[in-house]
């Protein structure tokens, strides 16, 4: 399993473990639960499962079904005490969490037919959740309330309020939170401007120099492909890197320019090396390397010293310490 | 004689190279007046002075930092000043929590929320991306607006009373000059176009610039001249001996609004063609361009100073046509002298 779908699963799991803790509390309960608790239990323990079960390979649904099953069993464990005529806290709480609940379903909903693209005003709603059912707790134990009574008088609310903030917190991690359209618009842009424009800041380390020149170093043997060797120059300051690649049956070297360290690129140029100039015969003195292939195809890539570049006080740390650039670091 | 404009300019360019010293300078400022606070109070509070002699502290090493900094820029000097503030602000939350009663919970956690938010927005500035620009400027701007009122209120009193609170007054001077220059750093154009939404418009207009025509775009007359004779008039071509295939080059700077490209004429040997190409940064690598051939060029007129477009044509293919700037009277006189 990928780490998503493992991290969706362990959503998906605490959301039903915590349904499950609510029904055995009503079952085995002192006190009679209220119509629609015992369904709201059902609900968390069947959305949960649903989660783990059949949407860990899903994000976009399985984040809506998480957020619909969250927003649905609030509505359903406080719509009695909504409905009373009453003005106790748990009424006003229960009018609240209605409200929120009902944003989240409609988001959930909106999700799952893309109508809205990120997960965040979601999210936002079950963050707030969770500072309802802690907010009160925390609050009587900074006037000096002991601890562990006052966690024991909220259990419950510490139990939902965890279950709240776990939910959060998966759907914030890394690969987890559906992109605002700023972030995509920002990704995107940079996808195209990858493929389409130069990344004018990038260069090539001097000692990449010899790599490149030298015919007898460097080169990665391949068995498939019409590709026979290839050997990869790291540019900085870019995602971008350069590729010099040997093909079957043909004498020369080409240049092929991708992203680096990502799984799918496309190559938006590739072709034969007819030359390669340096602006200084001196090798250490160079600072532009030109590649010319035919029909007016040239790259000119600036060389610079890499150890000679400005860092800030973490990279300057690193590299006085020994733990200077690994040979892939993408960028200073 | 420079002019109103170049010594404009020179002056932006000062303030540019000061500018992170300024923000250094404003944080040591800062800092000595909490000290001299702390020395000159009546009292302690509760919390003893704890908060203002860290914050004193933190804000001496961020300025330092700033200073000494190997990879100066702007936006880095923004993210340590930030960092000093968000810190300083964190533990006056503390101190303001140690007091527990309602009140000082909520303002306690207002500060712990501010300066967790500042915090967080270094670490942009960090990364190179500014955050909460607009919000920091509208604070900066009331906060600013707030000590400017106090200082006038302190000539008032002066005027109707004949005294004067100097300790008053510094501490708005100060302060008054912090905001302002955070004002002024936050307009600067190194931030304004690193959010990243204006990054997004720059990457999107730098591809535009360099593989599109826009409707609305017109070329530089004495570009669209080179252009308009780049078959039989190369005098204004450069050689180029690096030991490559290209015999003359000749570049031209394409500006559309505020992102630039250059248009790159190359002769190559062998060849009677004119091969171009497109890069948004011709100073910088060259890898990934618009390359097209051009076998012919067609303008809609003979005469250089009256033709208004000019068209490509690669073969039986027609590229693109270029709209060319009129020209003002000034220009046309310098033309056909």
């Amino acid at each position: 399993m990928k780490r998503n779908e493992i991290l969706t699963v362990l959503m998906g799991i605490i959301i039903s473990i915590t349904g499950i803790y609510f029904l055995i509390r009503d079952i085995n309960g002192d006190v009679q639960p209220v119509p629609g608790e015992v369904l709201s239990d059902v609900m968390l323990i069947v959305g949960g499962a649903c989660v783990a079960l059949f949407f860990r390979k899903d994000l976009r649904n399985g984040t809506a079904l998480s957020m619909f099953t969250l927003g649905a069993s609030m509505v359903a464990g406080n719509i009695y005490y909504a409905l009373e005529a009453s003005e106790d806290t748990q009424t006003i709480f229960s009018d609240v969490y209605l409200i929120l609940s009902a944003v989240m379903i409609y988001y959930s909903i909106s999700l799952v037919f893309h109508s809205t693209a990120g997960s965040t005003k979601g999210l936002v709603c079950i963050g707030v959740l969770a500072l309802i059912e802690f907010g009160p707790m925390c609050y009587r134990i900074y006037l000096g309330a002991d601890v562990i009574p006052t966690i024991g008088d909220n259990i419950d609310n510490l139990v939902s309020g965890i279950m709240h903030l776990t939910v959060v917190f998966i759907l914030t991690r890394k690969g987890m939170l559906l992109e605002t359209p700023t972030k995509r618009l920002n990704r995107n842009s940079k996808l195209l401007s990858d493929n389409m424009c130069s990344p004018s800041q990038a260069f090539i380390d001097v000692h990449d120099i010899d790599t490149i020149l030298d015919d007898s170093q460097g080169w990665t043997q391949f068995d498939k492909g019409p590709i026979i060797s290839q050997k990869t120059i790291r540019l900085y300051n870019t995602d971008v890197g350069l590729d010099l690649q040997r093909w079957k049956g043909d004498d020369r070297t080409y240049l092929s320019v991708r992203v680096l360290d990502v799984d799918s690129y496309e190559v938006p140029l590739s072709f034969p090396i007819e030359s390669i100039v340096l602006d200084d015969e001196d090798r250490s003195n160079a600072t532009r390397m030109r590649f010319y292939g035919n029909d007016g195809v040239f790259v000119d890539i600036v060389i610079k010293d890499f150890e000679k570049e400005k860092k800030g006080y973490i990279d300057t740390v690193k590299q006085r310490y020994g733990k200077n650039r690994k040979k892939d670091d993408p960028v200073m | 004689m420079i002019s109103f404009v170049e010594s404009g300019q020179k002056v932006i360019g000062y303030f540019k190279k000061s500018t992170v010293y300024l923000l250094a300078f404003v944080l040591i400022v800062s800092s000595i007046y909490e000290i001299y606070s702390v020395y000159t109070a009546d009292m302690p509070d509760d919390w003893g002075f704890v908060d203002e002699i860290y914050s004193a502290i933190i804000k001496l090493i961020m300025a330092e930092f700033i200073i000494f900094d190997p990879k100066k820029s702007v936006l880095r000097a923004v993210g340590f000043y930030a960092v000093a503030i968000g810190l300083s602000r964190v533990i006056t939350s503390f101190s303001i929590l140690a007091q527990t009663n309602t009140f000082s919970l909520a303002i306690g956690l207002i500060f712990l929320i501010m300066g967790l938010n500042l915090l967080y927005s270094s670490y942009n500035y960090f990364k190179d991306t500014v955050r909460g620009r607009t919000g920091m400027m509208y604070s900066a701007c009331i906060l600013a607006f707030v000590q400017t009122i106090t200082l006038l209120m302190s000539y008032q009193t002066y005027k109707t009373t004949g005294q004067i609170d100097f300790r008053e007054i510094a501490i708005a001077a100060v302060y008054l000059f912090q905001y302002v220059v955070l004002l002024l750093i936050m307009d600067t154009e190194e931030l304004r176009y690193s959010t990243l939404i204006e990054k997004t418009n720059t990457r999107v207009e730098s591809t535009c610039v360099t593989h599109m025509v826009g409707g609305r775009f017109q070329l530089e007359r004495q570009d669209a001249v080179v252009l308009k004779h780049m078959f039989d008039d190369r005098s204004s071509w450069m050689p180029v001996t690096d030991g490559g295939p290209i015999e003359l080059e000749r570049r031209l700077h394409i500006i559309d609004g505020r992102i630039g490209s250059t248009m790159m004429l190359q002769k190559w040997a062998g060849c009677d063609d004119i091969y171009v190409t497109m890069v948004n940064d011709d100073l910088g690598s060259i890898i990934l361009a618009n390359r097209f051939k051009v076998t012919e060029v067609v303008p809609d007129d003979d005469d250089d100073n009256l033709f208004s477009s000019v068209r490509l044509f690669d073969g039986n293919r027609m590229l693109a046509q270029m709209a060319v700037k009129e020209l003002d009277e000034e220009e046309q006189e310098g033309m056909s002298e």
